[in-house]
């Protein structure tokens, strides 16, 4: 009975294994057809070793859908503290928000794609960097629902930067929407953690920061933009500010403007529509 | 839905109860009713300078509990079992953030007909030491990766025994959704002559797990954005063997276990890959076979017992999902290769076994040359395959039993700790501790006892020096008090910080109080404790400060 029950394993085993199966299909990535243009909002730090692949993968995506990526890299409070050498400090109030109303996330990086909770997955800024090209493509095929655009004017003299925006539903839309002003800012060379691929753990002295969070112009959630956009009504909005002096950062070469339309009711943060500029063309 | 289909099932538990509990099994076979409750609350107090911050049970929740009841039946070879979880603001999951929810958490049918036995529910088992399957339960760590669905198992003979499963995991009051089933075949052979007599306990075991549609789409969805010549093709079905056995003669006893794993895709941090885009990017897809062999020798007479390990792991991450990191979706179990340690600063620093490439070794021997006196060497050495030191560690400690009323132990630990590599911190490279520490029991009469601890780590890594002094006051049986505390003395530069960036020395004290009464537990205490790694078995994970209070009841009935 024994040497039955063996010789029936050792059968059953060498056929699973011996069973070939079909080959998965990869299939191509095409390139998205609508004018959508969708956030990727990066929550990152300088003391997160494992954040640079993310910035990486973030990279990544911009250049395989160009302009129709916005990324925002957001150094929040999680492993946000200056690291060893560091000569800034990325962190303040709005940015520590921000970071706590991208919640749920489980650990650093973690991204939040159009600030949609997609199917299945337990995080609104979801942990995993592989699989934001597939999520960022899936909110690229979605219906286009607004235009969204800005006139970005610079002062160099006196360091204002002015903002006009234009926002026009191209159908109608249902919700309450605010929308967020940001300035990010890139080429920022400072010190950053990096996990190495033998496991150690190294402080590069000369990492390149990109698209960093410096300033918000409207609250952390938004600002009132409107309920139940109609189709073809444009919305404009005016926001004003002035740089702080430039202190190895504050460069306004390398800073952006960001702004976004998004829900903020029926249970959802859903991004409609982002928009970047460059602060100085 | 779930909800819905708990209520399904706990009816379906009471009508089972109630239909197969005729009155004549009430005269020939009492059924036994047992059950246990472990709930535990925790207060949280603010406390920045530790790090007990920014997270939201301190910033705005204030309090967290966890609750779990077992209620357990049986009678005429029935076995009937379900439990009742709770989680309020808990930090368990995630320790930067809260998890709530409530529901049945696990229920078991089961029932033995003479060589069949038949299982059906949330399952616990193991096939050998756990290297190819292992469903179990930590509960400091939320771990529960029971699989429901059934079991049978079938007594080919007196000492032979076949096991076979299938089921998904759990994970939480959900599944994951990868398909699990699993054979093995388990026995008891003796042979030699009198005197002369050798037992053999082989065994074999087959595990095949097949995701599911989602799960494959997942890594197509990863892969796809990979330059052609990079991509690699995912397999819905990966199947894992071992061949295990116990070998003992007279004094000896030999466990040996080697387990396989077909080609299957995960993870691996070491690779790159080549984004479609012409970015380079690290960490990537890989799609290789594994392997782990696992031996250990141990030798046992009057007064001695020496024990020698040896591992090797390749390419062993095996999961229900193999996009799920850190513990999520584990199906299996690989054993640790260093000593438990129970000691406050002893085990500070505790490896996390390693599941892509490591290679140990362990050896431990108790020599006891008296009733009174027992002494215990333990080593271990962990490295990966590429000879890169990960863990080191060699413990001594001498228990002397003076007399009934005095118990004394003492001795040290070295340790070298990869901290850079296990707790991913840049620069901080590996900690290299010496840890004497001392342990006195003085009972001044049949009630009252006095325990005494005391510990002193050395190192220059990390967050410096630290002493720890614990007084345990017993007065049986009813009440233990409690006081100690663990100071960094000498803190480095890594310790926290005030303003003008002067390391702290910080006091993280406890003090508690615990009452028991025949079997029920209570416990209440106030607590400080650093940052650090939690690990159980082997499973570990980096938790941050504590500051608040504690209460915990545990009770059987």
């Amino acid at each position: 009975m024994k040497k039955i029950a063996y010789s029936f394993l050792c059968l059953t085993f060498i056929f699973c294994i011996s069973c070939q199966e079909q080959e998965v299909a990869i299939p191509i990535v095409d390139a998205p057809g609508s004018e959508r243009v969708i956030l990727l909002e990066d929550l990152t730090g300088v003391k997160c070793s494992n954040c640079p692949i993310a910035s990486t993968i973030a990279k990544d995506i911009m250049l395989s859908f160009p302009g129709k990526v916005v990324v925002i890299g957001i150094h929040g409070d999680l492993l946000s503290e200056p690291t060893s050498g560091s000569k800034y400090d990325f962190r303040f109030d709005e940015a520590r928000d921000l970071e706590n109303y991208l919640k749920p996330w489980f650990g650093k990086p973690a991204g939040a794609i159009n600030r949609v909770q997609f199917e299945g997955e337990p995080e609104l800024a979801i942990s995993t960097p592989e699989t934001w090209s597939n999520l960022a493509q899936q909110e690229l095929n979605k219906e286009h629902q607004m235009d969204l655009a800005a006139v970005v004017t610079y002062d160099e003299t006196t360091r204002q930067v002015s903002i006009e925006i234009g926002a026009r539903a191209v159908k109608n839309l249902e919700g309450t929407y605010n929308i967020s002003v940001m300035l990010t800012e890139s080429h920022i060379v400072d010190a950053q953690d990096e996990k190495q691929s033998d496991g150690s753990v190294i402080t590069l002295q000369d990492y390149e920061h990109d698209h960093v969070l410096r300033m918000m112009l409207t609250a952390f959630d938004g600002d009132s933009f409107g309920v139940n956009p109609e189709q073809g009504v444009l919305v404009n909005r005016t926001f004003t500010t002035t740089l702080p002096d430039e202190d190895g950062t504050w460069i306004a070469d390398n800073m952006e403007v960001v702004v976004f339309v998004h829900r903020v009711d029926g249970g959802t943060k859903e991004v409609i529509q982002a928009f970047q500029a460059h602060v100085v063309e | 839905m779930i909800i819905k289909a708990n209520t399904i099932i706990i009816n379906c538990l009471l009508a089972l109860l109630v239909t197969l509990l005729p009155a004549h099994f009430y005269a020939q076979d009492k059924g036994v009713f047992s059950g246990g409750l472990t709930a535990n609350g925790n207060i949280f107090v603010r406390d920045s300078i530790i790090g007990a911050a920014g997270i939201p049970q301190y910033d705005n929740e204030l309090f967290g509990s966890e609750v779990w009841l077992n209620l357990n039946y049986r009678q005429s070879g029935y076995d009937l079992r379900i439990r009742f979880d709770a989680f309020n603001n808990s930090n368990l999951l995630n320790p930067n953030d809260s998890y709530t929810a409530e529901g049945i958490g696990n229920w078991y049918i089961g029932k033995q007909l003479d060589k069949l036995g038949i299982g059906v529910g949330y399952i616990y088992d193991q096939f050998g030491s756990g290297i190819i399957f292992r469903s179990f339960e930590q509960r400091p760590q939320l771990i529960d990766n029971a699989l429901v669905g059934a079991r049978l198992t079938y007594r080919l003979s007196e000492n032979w025994e076949i096991k076979t499963l299938a089921g998904r995991q759990k994970f939480l009051f959900g599944r994951n959704e990868a398909e699990i089933k699993g054979v093995s075949v388990e026995g008891f052979v003796d042979f030699g002559k009198e005197g002369y007599v050798f037992t053999m306990a082989p065994g074999f075991g087959y595990v095949n797990r097949t995701l599911d549609e989602e799960s494959v789409g997942a890594l197509v969805d990863i892969i796809k954005f990979y330059i052609p010549g990079e991509q690699i093709n995912p397999v819905y079905n990966t199947h894992l063997l071992s061949f295990f056995n116990t070998l003992s003669y007279k004094k000896f006893s030999l466990y040996t276990e080697f387990a396989y794993k077909t080609p299957d895709v995960f993870s691996d941090p070491a690779a790159t890959h080549t984004a479609l885009s012409g970015v380079q990017i690290k960490e990537s897809l890989v799609k290789e076979s594994g392997s782990v062999g696992y031996a250990s020798i141990s030798y046992a007479t009057k007064g001695l017992g020496i024990t020698v390990e040896g591992k090797r792991t390749e390419n062993f991450d095996f999961r229900t999902d193999q996009t799920l990191r850190q513990n999520f979706g584990l199906i299996n179990f690989v054993p640790p290769m260093n000593r438990l340690n129970t000691y406050r600063l002893t085990s500070r620093y505790s490896p996390a076994t390693q599941l892509l490439s490591e290679q140990a070794f362990q050896v431990d021997v108790t020599y006891s040359p008296s009733k009174k006196l027992n002494i215990n060497i333990n080593g271990s050495i962990i490295n990966d395959l590429d000879s890169t030191e990960l863990y080191q560690e060699l413990y001594t400690e001498i228990l002397w039993k003076k007399s009934r009323k005095l118990r004394i132990s003492g001795g040290v630990q070295f340790q070298k700790y990869n901290q850079e590599l296990y707790e991913v911190k840049a620069g901080a490279g590996t900690v290299n501790t010496i840890t004497p520490f001392v342990d006195v029991l003085y009972k001044f009469t049949r009630k009252k006892s006095l325990r005494v601890e005391a510990q002193y780590m050395l190192t220059e890594e990390d967050f410096g020096n630290w002493v720890f002094g614990l007084a345990e006051f017993g007065i049986a049986p009813h009440w233990i008090f409690e006081i100690s505390g663990m100071y960094n003395i000498k803190p480095s530069k890594k310790s926290p910080q005030d303003e003008n960036g002067k390391s702290l020395k910080i006091l993280y004290p406890t003090l508690g109080v615990t009452y028991i009464r025949a079997s029920n537990r209570f416990n209440v205490k106030y607590v400080k404790q650093v940052e650090g790694v939690v690990c159980s078995g082997g499973i570990c994970r980096l938790e941050p400060a504590f500051s608040g209070v504690r209460m915990s009841v545990s009770s059987t009935f």
